[in-house]
């Protein structure tokens, strides 16, 4: 876990308010665009080969060129998303990257071939003229590194909402297939060819725009019609892995925090506006698609048909950053469901994937402890009846405390109490002792009682207080029924003994072996 | 967390793996585009097309280069992140805004290189502003990055006056950054070496020869000189970058491989003088003249690593100890939150402003009475439809917190009712 660090403020938007704006910037552009662009430019190379028809080949070399130039600005994008929720979000971060370490490193071997093929793809047109074949297969493993990375990244993803099995196993395997991982993936996939064909309807509107003989106008024409059909289609089989995302949604948040399923919330909840408005702006955005661009092309190149295509673009955006907004907020008040707060502070120790530190003492330290207290605490605090009166009880600590108001009460302690000098594996140790009910052996041998009474006092080998004197040679000065009558009534300055008979004897034996 | 156990190679390994791979195709990818600027200019004011030719090919590689050195980079930063999160993380959070800075920079200038790139050869006046642009953002980028791996070495007067000036411009940035850009253009000598070996090999007819020629005599021109050029920023890191500790580390333990790295990097001078300055000789020293790159990234390879080693035991010197427990910091670090505004960024700020809105506006609006204010941030899910953790702060930390969000005097009722429990 990182150190504490002063947060980092975020002028105007906030720090989530610039992770949402980062990752709407990135993800349309450089994730769906880069994941689609490749498999649509690939099959209409194909068409294109079979159906002879130079159209689908110029269009399948624009979008390379295009891809060539995403996939640069888009691998900087995602080092400024990891570097902006690096710096923001330091707590959260170092937990996912934790969780997902393998998978992560297992991404960049898929985007450097994402990055390679595609250039090859893009090189090679005209070289590879007579062995398309080959160049395809290049174009498709250009797509299979972007797929491939956006495996991983949309395993992190959907790990916030459903950590599922790894909360109890901590397993990066259980982490990146979680429950909602594959139908949201398919849904990032079909999304993928979605928000491809409407960009691609921008760039048949461009290269309209900017057409200079009869033929290029056909060209656009032809281009804004195909993109259209893509983007209708596409859009609309979101459907099908957008109730399968929600009923694996449902589940695997339904048991994971005490707040339950998030779906009510979208189904009828604060946050019905977004997902609904979102869903019906989708729709819409299909009819305008369709009764322009997929029915009429030639006329959809100029005039308000024109503005209308732009406008279904907006469209398409605005139900992204809906959706994304919808998933984000379901999740509150966790950044990780059930695991996490949003404040990046974690909800409980969750076995193997957690901080132990934040939320309670290691148990194996309450040995140790319970010396420490002796010395240190019991002059002045008892537990289980046993210790000194001037402060309170220290019975039943752990309901009383969290660990980290105990550690901070042990540094900064109220008026009155001295504060706990001592390593933290000391303050780690005492919490531990505190938190395990404290079962104060007081019936334990003479050494433990020397320790947990007169140690803090008294010395014995060089090891315990200063304030009494050593009592290294005491049965050199007093046989056992002296000692046993100053342990019951002390000279001036020491406080009386106040322990069983047996336990007085205990330690007078002890005392008299030294 | 959990342990991550790197097998075989360990986590050392996997980092110096990861990084050599990124620094090697960082540093051509970012004096590429200078290189191919002045390369360029060269070319036209001698009216030698052949200049422009190696102009278009570096800066044809420098395009996929950087790409391929960006996601390396996203690489270096996430196994940073698994295995060492206490020194990544302080970084991010000391140079934030300027790891912002530097990534508008790669943006910016990854586009203009486009611009750069689709513009050779055509009669578009802008091309060469294109280029100049494209060839300074990257030298922005070097800034950045030799601050923050400088730091990590020696961080100056930061842990007295947490000035992030200071720690920008800590000792070892300027020295660092001038060794960076000599060794970048030495790096993209080497790598007009290697193409031109490969053109050479490819060519068939006079013209294509006389071409390879040309380009191995440019390349291995560039290499020596710079190379030669990096005694002096390296003395620089040595006797003023450097913390005495770290220099007698140097000079001391790190004495062989230090050495080592210099004798190798000698060779590959070496072998570059006398294979590849007489032309004539052609690819007959063409194994000599990879082995000379060979050479050189083993010397880049061990520079690195003793750089890394002279940091001592600390993740970073001074400041982060090897468990990565804080040592010499800023008081900013250590106290604990005390002002409501530190509350306010610590525990609330993640979200407001931002998704969340304006979290003063809605405390006045909607709980302008503390003691409901305290029951709502205490337990804020009693509120249907809202999504916010509970704080989980002390006593002390909410008075101050609540004279933050609604003035003093809550604050004060907040104390008043702590004093008196029920």
């Amino acid at each position: 876990m990182p150190p504490s660090m002063p947060p980092i403020d975020v002028p105007l938007v906030g720090r989530s308010g610039w992770i949402a704006i980062i990752a709407l910037l990135h993800i349309p552009f450089f994730v769906n665009f880069v994941m689609g662009a490749p498999v649509l430019a690939v099959i209409s190379e194909y068409v294109g080969l079979k159906k002879n028809d130079p159209r689908y080949d110029r269009f399948a070399r624009h979008l390379s060129h295009m891809l060539l130039v995403t996939v640069g600005v888009g691998a900087f994008g995602g080092v400024g998303l990891v570097a902006s929720n690096l710096g923001l979000f330091p707590r959260f971060f170092s937990v996912g990257a934790n969780a997902f370490f393998w998978p992560l490193l297992l991404e960049l071997p898929a985007f450097l071939v994402e990055a390679i093929f595609i250039a090859v793809y893009r090189y090679t047109w005209d070289r590879l003229a007579e062995r398309r074949g080959l160049h395809m297969l290049f174009g498709l493993l250009g797509a299979f590194g972007a797929w491939g990375s956006g495996f991983i990244v949309n395993g992190l993803a959907t790990f916030m909402l459903t950590p599922g099995r790894w909360v109890e196993t901590g397993s990066w395997l259980h982490a990146w297939f979680n429950p909602t991982m594959l139908p949201a993936y398919v849904h990032r996939s079909v999304a993928a060819f979605s928000i491809t064909a409407f960009f691609t309807m921008l760039y048949a509107l461009w290269m309209g725009r900017r057409a200079g003989s009869e033929e290029d106008r056909d060209y656009a024409a032809w281009a804004l019609g195909y993109a259209g059909r893509w983007a209708v289609v596409s859009t609309a089989l979101q459907f099908f892995p957008g109730v399968w995302y929600m009923i694996k949604a449902h589940q695997g948040t339904a048991s994971g925090a005490p707040e339950g399923s998030v779906i009510p919330k979208l189904l009828g909840g604060p946050l019905t506006p977004y997902w609904f408005g979102g869903i019906i702006i989708a729709a819409a955005a299909i009819l305008v698609v369709w009764f322009t661009a997929a029915q009429n092309p030639q006329a959809s190149l100029r005039g308000l048909r024109r503005w209308l295509v732009t406008l279904s673009v907006l469209m398409i955006l605005v139900t992204t950053a809906f959706m994304g907004f919808t998933r984000e907020r379901s999740r509150k008040p966790y950044l990780i469901y059930g695991v996490m707060y949003g404040n990046q502070t974690l909800v409980e120790t969750a076995a193997g994937g957690a901080d132990a530190e934040t939320a309670a003492p290691d148990p194996g330290a309450a040995a140790a402890g319970k010396t420490l207290f002796g010395r240190k605490c019991a002059i002045c605090h008892s537990l289980g009846g046993e210790g000194g009166t001037v402060g309170p009880a220290l019975d039943h600590t752990g309901d009383r405390y969290d660990w980290a108001d105990l550690k901070e009460l042990l540094r900064v302690p109220p008026a009155g109490m001295p504060p706990f000098v001592g390593s933290d594996d000391e303050r780690e140790a005492i919490g531990a002792f505190l938190f395990s009910g404290g079962e104060v052996a007081t019936t334990g041998a003479g050494g433990s009682i020397f320790q947990q009474k007169c140690a803090i006092c008294h010395s014995l080998g060089g090891e315990g207080g200063v304030v009494g004197p050593a009592l290294d040679d005491i049965g050199a000065k007093h046989d056992a029924a002296a000692l046993e009558g100053i342990l019951l009534k002390p000279a001036a300055g020491m406080p009386p003994f106040g322990g069983s008979d047996a336990e007085r004897k205990a330690t007078v034996d002890f005392l008299l072996s030294q | 967390m959990q342990d991550i156990n790197v097998p075989i190679i360990g986590s050392r390994g996997l980092m110096t793996l990861v990084s050599l791979a990124h620094i090697l195709l960082v540093s051509i990818a970012g004096t590429g585009p200078l290189v191919a600027y002045v390369i360029e200019g060269v070319g036209s004011r001698r009216g030698d097309e052949r200049h422009k030719r190696v102009a278009k090919a570096l800066v044809t590689s420098v395009l996929e280069l950087a790409v391929v050195g960006g996601i390396l980079g996203s690489g270096v930063v996430v196994v940073l992140v698994g295995l060492y999160p206490p020194a990544i993380t302080m970084l991010a959070n000391i140079f934030f805004w300027f790891l912002v800075l530097q990534l508008v920079c790669f943006i910016a200038g990854l586009a203009f290189l486009f611009a750069y790139y689709y513009t050779f050869g055509k009669p578009d006046s802008r091309h060469r502003i294109w280029g100049l642009v494209a060839a300074i953002l990257p030298l922005i980028v070097k800034v950045v990055f030799s601050a923050g791996v400088g730091f990590t070495n020696n961080p100056g007067s930061w842990p007295e006056s947490g000035s992030i000036w200071a720690a920008v411009f800590n000792p070892m940035t300027v020295p660092m950054l001038l060794h960076r850009l000599l060794a970048g253009v030495s790096l993209v000598g080497f790598f007009i070496v290697g193409y031109a070996l490969w053109r050479a090999r490819r060519a068939k007819e006079e013209e294509e020869h006389s071409y390879a020629r040309f380009t191995l005599q440019l390349g291995v021109r560039l290499a020596l000189w710079s190379t030669i050029a990096q005694i002096i920023p390296g003395l620089l890191i040595l006797f003023v970058g450097l913390p005495p500790e770290g220099r007698a580390a140097v000079l001391g333990t790190l004495l062989l491989p230090w050495v080592l790295a210099l004798v190798l990097g000698l060779v590959a001078l070496l072998l570059l003088y006398l294979f590849a300055g007489r032309p004539e000789k052609g690819p007959n020293g063409s194994p000599l003249l990879w082995l000379a790159v060979i050479c050189i990234v083993v010397t880049t390879g061990l520079m690195g690593y003793v750089r890394s080693q002279a940091r001592g035991s600390d993740m970073m010197f001074r400041v982060l100890d090897e468990e990565g427990e804080l040592q010499e910091v800023p008081e900013v670090y250590l106290q604990p939150p005390v002002s409501g505004e530190a509350v306010f960024k610590a525990n609330c700020s993640a979200c407001h402003p931002g998704l969340a809105g304006d979290a003063v506006s809605k405390a006045r609006s909607r709980h302008p009475d503390p003691a409901d204010l305290v029951g709502f941030l205490r337990d804020p899910g009693a509120t249907a439809g809202v999504a916010m953790p509970p704080f989980s702060g002390s006593e002390e930390e909410l008075s101050v917190l609540l004279s933050y969000l609604l003035g003093p005097e809550a604050g004060e009722w907040s104390r008043r009712r702590q004093r008196s429990p029920r």
